[in-house]
């Protein structure tokens, strides 16, 4: 069988079981009282009915239930999903229904043969939930558990890369952020709101087919359901790993008693960037850049004649600007032109005799980069499952997974090693590239186009072994073996280019010529084992079928080890040919080994469950965790949890109401751990040259970080209260979740006092509470053939640290301020100003010493400059309450400007439409109550190092222009304090995820082409981009996904074609 | 089902006997030592010392020790934007000279001496009086530009909230206790791999230089000079320390021939900070140089235009090789402004119409450095504002320029150099000597100066007399003082900041600033003493009391309140 039958519920023996324990009964009790069961005579005319179901896939299904309604008589599909059914004349409606799937409901025509497809059911009491270890009827789930199919997806109509991008905006609580568009660029995965200000190492664990993995190494082409942990009834299973909550990703399954069946899927794309900032061109930039050095002067120096400055360009240039002479190259246009094209394949391949099951899935993609030059992502993944019964009561199986990827990229330049100016061209007519205006990095087109390249090559292995017994009834027992091991090799060469220097009149000035000696070979290799044991032990047992219990136990190990070699060379004298040894060592030290992780835990766990006709759930789970890496004192941690559950719809009051499909109430109690930042270990640092004495280099040693060894781990005590409730045939359907997390000893580096020279030190620190709502709303109803379903799902939350140990604040940064009664993150510190000074009798009225955070004359203050607010910071009657202002600007005037400016209030929502073959979706998620605050340099410092400017930065201020983004633009780096309020922005947006159109051809037409059972092709575009944003950057080209200031690599807007084939 | 029971027995034999607990848990790092294994014997701790030494002061514009000598009127700094225009802010990180980290390492350092290991005890007091003496420096250096701050001797755990008022003198007295204490300790001379560790001598040098540099602020002033004076007399007397002779011996300091092991070891210094080539190099020259001469393999082109440089103002200052200011000799020409002048002009500072290689030309082409716009020289080498060098005129000492008339780069990449940092050099020791005289109006001061500008080929001052007033730039009342503190600039310009220590500790902030001048306008007479200079820095700077003591950092008041006040006006 295959692997989920350790679980909870084998649905189609159980239920089989009940009914013949049911038939039984009656029988039984027919004979007692002499009274003929019903079905046992018929004496109504008969007609009879036949049929397929199959899903949407065109798997038939076997095991369908169909019953006439309001009578007994029904039956079951067999193997080939066909039925024959005699039923009453007078019978008006069949339902058909199976475990997982949507059931329908066909109103009797005259028609007697019937086929009907099942969809999945998205909601809905018999979908099977995967949980910690095993799986549940959604019926009997008693935690905050979101599952989504790749049907749901529609991973098979998209050009998804990764499973994550697909995943955006589909389940509340879920927070993904995409940071760039390169190709092969991880992204992380929160659940709720984590605890700490570092999210690294925070994320969501991910667990493959029941083991510790990484999504970059699925395929989303195998991906049968993903399944989210939120609350502590679902996560405590996982311990001391559980707190951040829990992904499980569960691969499509073999199937049995089945011929053979090959899918394969075909999907082509082009991508180019959804959006790049615009830069301003020549004339734009030239007078800017005029206009700040005059300004500079003219705050600095008041009373400076104009006329008399030095100014960067000279009127000649500025006319030549405006003449059309200059190319205005748009650099970022440049750099990301790429025609990028993306291509996938799948192929499946699944059957199953009656005793064996098995499934092959090969996955290709290539998916180059909006880069120029050689940028792109290849991955292969392959994955074979098989599974025998050798007897009755044991169940072998293997699931094998191999994945081989390759990035490749070119150097990408961010920040200022993209923003040229407008005045060069990219290259000469001879290909010669063209210092881009700026010290440092010459040409970011050069960079990426010049052969330097950094390839990482991985390949993933995961062996799964398992054996499942059951010796007795209601008892399986399951030992699971995974061996997981990656290997890694990464090459980065870097080879300079020819470059030319060319002056203001566009002539080359100078050439320089690449030199050997920057020419360099870095190669790294490592490789990380992981080996894991898993025994659990589940017991079943039903007393009367009113009583029903479900326990678990489970014992698991786990052992990592990773190991790490580099070799570094030089001096290349050929552009073209990359080996190790061709180069020359740089001083003797180029290589260097690192034996990276060495980890080990332990781990017990089990669960109880237990449900009163199914009606009433309760659940206990518990888990020891041990771990090499938790101090001595703390080597142990506990962690218990209890959920109860409600199915109010089961009670006699709600019977009748027919239209209420499912009404179900639930809560849960229970603590789990977060060990991800716990290292106890002081170390010292070793370096073999350190320093130089006598001459020669000697080693030095030296203590490195300051460590607290009765570091453990953060506990988290969560609530969760649910409701789900359903109408019939899935017209309406809504899941809320409330949730409180309050979780103690969050980990955070304590800030010692400088004179203390401790540095950070980890510690747990702080109480925090986080709270929240999700919302998932689903709606969905046919009129006549046309079909139209709809999702709405909202996530809401927030934090307050309740405890700082003391400490106050716990965190001074000017982004990220930290104390009690404030939430755990997005507090903004800094100065609130007034606006911008706009005439000189605003300079005058405003008398308070600017001069510590504003270096203009008058005391800090000048025409469009900042009027900083003086905060009250002085006691002037000794009752410990400052009361007065003390006429100064400086550190004293700091407040919070802002806090909650994270992004936790997010949307996701979608549509869905078919109509006969034709079916149309698009998808939606956004961000709502965003803001951002542009402090960082690269917003703020408009020119530094020769830099040109971005169009959005020329809005500063000046006489005629006094609501502007920025004050008055001065020529060196800026003259101001940069943690202004006046520089937060709201940064709100809706993107448009995906449109997919997709035309399914009827199944009789197709039949006609030899051995093809179904066939679909469709289009789909990806990452169409902002639908609607605030943010005042967004005007100017800015990705308010991706930030304001730092040009990324830009995600990509994906258009693409594609097909499925069944045979 | 018998066989089914067999099974669960030996699974649950497996997991009962399969691994011993503790031992399965008892994991550590592979790729580091703990501490807790390490800092036992004598051989770990010569290795933990070795690090101290990393903690000397460094060859850097940003953060070492060049950084201040470009605030001073004799220096700018294109890259440190409005502090190098005298415009600090509180948040400034230039203004950071907070070095508690490097404190704890000697403290611990100091600490373990004790549980450690040692061949014969004197070894282990050795090592500590070392750790004691980087420690003092750094004490030196805060004490002075912070004012009060708290006294960190012994290893502290994470509730360590100290407060600082009033500990400007404990610190002080602390650090010449301390130096007192291992000057009896330290060996005079070390051999062989030893060589390049702390002496007696530098000891001493150390305390003459903290007295004179608490002239500005200590309450007993006379006892600093006294104490200054006898330390130098020792190291004079005792010493064997000698001058580099000739101008050639005075660019050669700043070149890797005259460190420990260069093969030419100069015998006119104290203390160094050691660098090696491509190794543990300083990256000095890329700040000095012009890009149009620069060839490294950092990046394709390199970011490297010379980020700092002169002013005028001490350009102006040297005097003509006879001794006298340009403006009284008639041998000086305005046209040829650089030849025929104290040669630690040339020595110190790239100058207009030096002959540089060009870029990527590998020693064997080269071009005119001309920077003055009008002369249509490289686009890279021009002054102007933010585009090139401001004034025109670039800092010579530690670029790695050779000295044999050819201007080549000593190493092939010009951003890994590997001069040794000559923290403190005989010279100084003698114009301390000089200083202590001079505040006794002995005119034995004049000896001592003179002994460091003969040895360059300068005419000795014969009087007081002879002592070019004009040039001095801010006067301290004693014109024999000032004659130290002219001597001091020529010295030392561009390579450590006793220009700046000077302007503290003898309060002459007043006195010196101005517009932050270039080059003359007029590009036929480079050395035009009488029309205007360019100001591509377009800056006037602008004195403010408050900058004798330093704010604390932001950050260290934020996290320990009981350090409030913050120093005053800040």
């Amino acid at each position: 069988m295959n692997e989920t039958n350790y679980s909870e519920s084998n649905p189609i023996s159980h239920n089989f079981s009940i009914r013949l324990i049911r038939i039984s009964k009656i029988i039984v009790f027919s004979i007692m009282f002499g009274v003929t069961p019903v079905f046992a005579n018929q004496v109504q005319p008969q007609r009879t009915i036949n049929g397929t179901v199959t899903d949407d896939g065109d798997f038939p299904l076997m095991g369908v239930s169909i019953i006439v309604k309001g009578t007994n008589v029904g039956t079951i599909t067999n193997y080939e999903g066909k039925y024959t059914l005699q039923i009453p004349e007078n019978a008006e409606l069949l339902i058909f229904s199976f475990i997982g799937m949507t059931t329908q409901k066909v109103i009797l025509g005259s028609e007697n043969e019937i086929n009907i497809v099942m969809t999945e059911a998205t909601t809905g009491l018999d979908e099977i939930i995967v949980v910690g270890y095993g799986t549940q009827s959604n019926q009997k789930v008693s935690a905050a558990i979101s599952q989504v199919s790749g049907r749901e997806l529609e991973i098979a109509k998209r050009p998804v890369v990764n499973t994550q991008q697909a995943l955006i905006g589909a389940i509340p609580g879920l927070t993904i952020d995409q940071t760039r568009g390169q190709p092969g660029a991880e992204v992380d995965i929160f659940v709720r709101e984590t605890s700490a200000l570092a999210t690294e190492g925070r994320g969501a664990m991910v667990l493959i087919d029941g083991f510790a993995g990484s999504f970059s190494d699925v395929s989303p082409n195998d991906i049968e359901s993903v399944s989210v942990l939120k609350d502590a009834a679902a996560t405590a299973i996982y311990g001391a790993r559980g707190a951040n909550g829990v992904v499980l990703i569960t691969t499509k399954k073999t199937r049995r008693n089945e011929k053979l069946k090959l899918t394969y899927s075909f999907n082509h794309s082009s991508q180019r960037p959804a959006s790049t900032p615009q830069m301003s061109n020549s004339l734009e930039f030239m007078e800017f850049l005029n206009e700040a050095n005059l300004n500079e002067t003219l705050i600095n120096n008041p009373g400076t004649n104009p006329s008399t400055v030095n100014l960067p360009f000279s009127s000649e240039e500025i006319s030549k600007a405006q003449s059309g002479f200059y190319p205005e190259t748009q650099w970022l246009e440049e750099l990301y032109s790429e025609d990028a094209g993306q291509t996938m394949h799948n192929l499946g391949i699944n059957g199953g005799s009656m005793k064996t099951g098995y499934l092959i899935n090969f996955s290709s993609l290539n998916q180059n980069g909006l880069a120029v030059g050689s940028d792109n992502l290849k991955r292969y993944n392959l994955r074979v499952k098989i599974d025998t019964d050798i007897t009755e009561w044991l169940t072998v199986g293997t699931n094998v997974s191999l994945t081989n990827r390759d990035i490749q990229k070119v150097p990408i330049n961010e920040g200022n090693g993209v923003r040229g100016r407008p005045f060069f061209p990219v290259q000469l007519e001879d290909g010669t590239f063209v210092n881009k205006g700026a010290a440092g990095i010459d040409n970011p087109v050069g960079n990426a186009q010049s052969g330097s390249y950094d390839i990482t090559k991985r390949d993933g292995l995961n062996l799964q072994m398992y054996a499942t017994l059951k010796p007795i009834k209601g008892l399986t027992l399951e030992q699971r073996v995974s061996f997981d091991r990656t290997n890694e090799f990464q090459e980065i060469w870097q080879t300079p280019y020819e470059i030319a220097l060319m002056d203001m009149d566009l002539n080359v000035t100078s050439t320089i010529s690449p030199v050997a000696a920057n020419r360099s070979l870095l190669m790294r290799s490592s490789r990380a084992d992981k080996l894991n044991a898993l025994t659990t032990i589940l017991y079943k047992y039903s007393l009367d079928n009113q009583h029903n219990f479900n326990t678990l136990l489970g014992f698991q190990t786990e052992q990592g080890e990773s190991i790490q070699v580099e070799a570094e060379r030089f001096n290349f004298i050929l552009p073209t040919l990359q080996d190790l040894k061709l180069g020359q060592e740089i001083n003797g030290l180029g290589n260097s080994s690192d034996h990276g992780g060495n980890r080990t835990t332990m781990s017990y766990f089990g669960r109880l469950g237990y449900d009163f006709k199914g009606k009433y759930l309760v659940e206990l789970n518990l888990r020891a965790d041990a771990s090499s890496n938790f101090g001595p004192n703390n080597k142990w941690g506990y962690f218990p949890a209890v959920s109860l559950g409600w199915n109010v719809k089961d009670e006699a009051f709600l019977d009748q109401v027919g239209f209420i499909e499912a009404l179900k109430l639930r809560a849960s109690w229970g603590l789990s751990g977060d060990d991800g930042s716990i290292n106890v270990i002081e170390n010292a640092l070793f370096n073999p040259s350190g320093y130089s004495l006598g001459g020669v280099l000697v080693p030095t040693l030296e203590l490195g970080r300051s460590i607290n060894p009765d570091l453990k781990w953060e506990t988290s005590e969560k609530i969760n209260i649910g409701v789900d409730f359903e109408l019939a045939d899935g017209l309406f359907g809504l899941s809320t979740e409330y949730y409180i997390d309050k979780r103690k000893n969050i980990i955070t580096e304590l800030l010692t006092s400088e004179e203390s020279g401790l540095g950070g030190v980890l510690d747990n620190v702080y109480d925090a509470k986080v709270w929240g709502w999700e919302f998932d709303l689903t709606h969905k109803n046919n009129i006549g053939k046309f079909r139209y379903n709809t999702f709405f799902n909202l996530t809401f939350y927030n934090s307050e640290i309740t405890n700082s140990g003391g400490v106050s604040p716990l965190n001074n940064s000017a982004t990220n301020y930290q104390d009690v009664g404030l939430p755990i993150r997005g507090n903004w510190y800094g100065y609130k100003v007034e606006g911008l000074f706009n005439d000189e009798a605003d300079i005058s009225e405003w008398n308070v010493d600017q001069s510590a955070v504003s270096a203009g004359d008058a005391m800090g203050r000048y025409l469009g400059g900042f009027k900083y607010i003086d905060q009250i910071t002085v006691d002037t009657d000794g009752d410990g309450i400052p009361d007065a202002v003390d006429g100064v600007i400086n550190a004293d005037d700091r407040v919070v400007l802002r806090t909650n400016t994270g992004d936790n209030f997010r949307v996701g929502f979608g549509l869905g439409a078919s109509y006969e073959g034709f079916s149309l979706s698009a998808r939606f998620y956004g961000v709502l109550k965003g803001l951002e605050w542009w402090r960082s340099s690269n917003i703020t410092k408009i020119f530094p190092s020769d830099v040109a400017s971005y169009t959005y930065q020329t809005d500063a201020w000046r006489p005629d222009n006094q609501d502007a983004l920025f004050p008055r633009a001065t020529a060196s780096d800026v003259l101001y304090d940069t943690d202004v309020d006046y520089f937060i922005h709201e940064n709100s947006y809706i993107k448009l995820q995906n449109v997919s159109l997709s035309y399914t051809f009827n199944k009789n037409l197709i039949e006609k082409i030899q051995s093809v059972s179904g066939l679909d092709i469709y289009l789909s575009a990806e990452n169409l981009g902002v639908i609607w944003a605030n943010n005042p950057a967004y005007n100017y080209g800015w990705d308010p996904e991706l930030g304001t200031g730092n040009a990324r690599y830009p995600l990509p807007l994906t258009m693409s074609v594609g097909f499925n084939i069944n045979f | 089902m018998k066989n089914g029971f067999l099974i669960i027995s030996i699974v649950v034999l497996i997991i009962t006997t399969g691994c011993d607990v503790d031992e399965f848990l008892d994991k550590g790092p592979l790729d580091e030592y703990s501490s807790s294994s390490v800092f036992k014997t004598e051989a770990d701790m010569i290795i933990a010392s070795n690090k101290l030494y990393t903690f000397l002061p460094e060859l850097d514009h940003k953060n070492g020790e060049a950084r201040v000598w470009v605030w001073t009127d004799d220096g700018w700094n294109r890259n440190s934007g409005s502090v190098a225009d005298l415009k600090f802010l509180t948040s400034d990180k230039f203004l950071n000279f907070y070095r508690y980290e490097e404190i704890r390492e000697c403290n611990e350092f100091i600490a373990r001496v004790p549980g450690a290991e040692f061949t014969t005890p004197e070894i282990g007091s050795q090592l500590a009086a070392e750790a004691r003496f980087i420690r003092a420096m750094l004490y030196e250096r805060m004490v002075f530009i912070h004012g009060d701050i708290p006294l960190v001797i012994e290893p502290q755990s994470l509730d360590f909230f100290p407060e600082r008022a009033g500990q400007r003198e404990v610190v002080f007295d602390f650090i010449l206790d301390e130096l007192d204490e291992i000057t009896g300790i330290l060996p005079a001379s070390y051999s062989g791999v030893d060589e390049g560790r702390i002496t007696k001598w530098a000891a001493l040098a150390l305390k003459a230089r903290a007295c004179l540099n608490a002239i500005g602020w200590h309450s007993n002033p006379e006892s600093l000079y006294d104490m200054a004076e006898s330390a130098c007399q020792t190291i004079i007397s005792q010493g064997g320390f000698s001058l580099d002779s000739g101008i050639t011996g005075f660019q050669r300091l700043f070149l890797a021939d005259s460190d420990i092991g260069g093969g030419n070891q100069s015998n006119g210094v104290l203390l160094s900070r050691a660098y090696i080539e491509n190794v543990l190099a300083n990256k000095h020259s890329a700040n000095c140089l012009p890009r149009g001469s620069y060839y490294g393999t950092g990046e394709q082109a390199g970011n490297n235009q010379a980020q700092y440089g002169a002013t005028w103002n001490i350009v102006q200052a040297f005097q003509t090789i006879n001794g006298l200011a340009p403006v009284n000799d008639p041998a000086y020409n305005p046209a040829d402004p650089f030849t025929n002048r104290d040669p630690r002009l040339g020595a110190s500072f790239i100058l207009p119409g030096d002959q540089l290689q060009t870029r990527g030309g590998a020693g064997t082409e080269f071009y005119n450095y001309t920077p003055h716009p009008k002369d249509k020289g490289l686009k890279d080498d021009m002054a102007s504002r933010n585009t090139g060098m401001d004034t025109g005129y670039l800092v010579r000492k530690y670029s790695g320029l050779s000295i044999d008339g050819n201007n080549t780069l000593t190493f092939p990449n010009s951003r890994q150099g590997g001069a040794d940092f000559k923290i403190i050099r005989y010279a100084e020791v003698l114009l301390m000597m000089a200083e202590c005289k001079a505040a006794d109006n002995n005119f034995a001061a004049l000896d001592y100066i003179n002994m460091v500008r003969e040895r360059v080929g300068m005419p000795s001052y014969e009087s007081i007399a002879n002592v070019p007033v004009s040039l001095m730039n801010g006067t301290t009342g004693n014109v024999l003082i000032d004659a130290v503190l002219l001597e001091r600039r020529y010295e030392f310009s561009g390579e450590a900041p006793h220009r700046w220590v000077d302007i503290w500790r003898y309060k002459l902030g007043t006195q010196v600033y101005g517009p932050v001048e270039g080059m003359p306008v007029d590009n036929k007479l480079p050395g035009d003493l009488e029309g205007p200079r360019t100001n591509y820095a377009n800056t006037t700077r602008v004195w403010d009391d408050k900058f004798y003591l330093f704010p604390l950092p932001l950050n260290a008041l934020d996290i320990n309140p009981n350090l409030l006040p913050q120093n005053p006006g800040w």
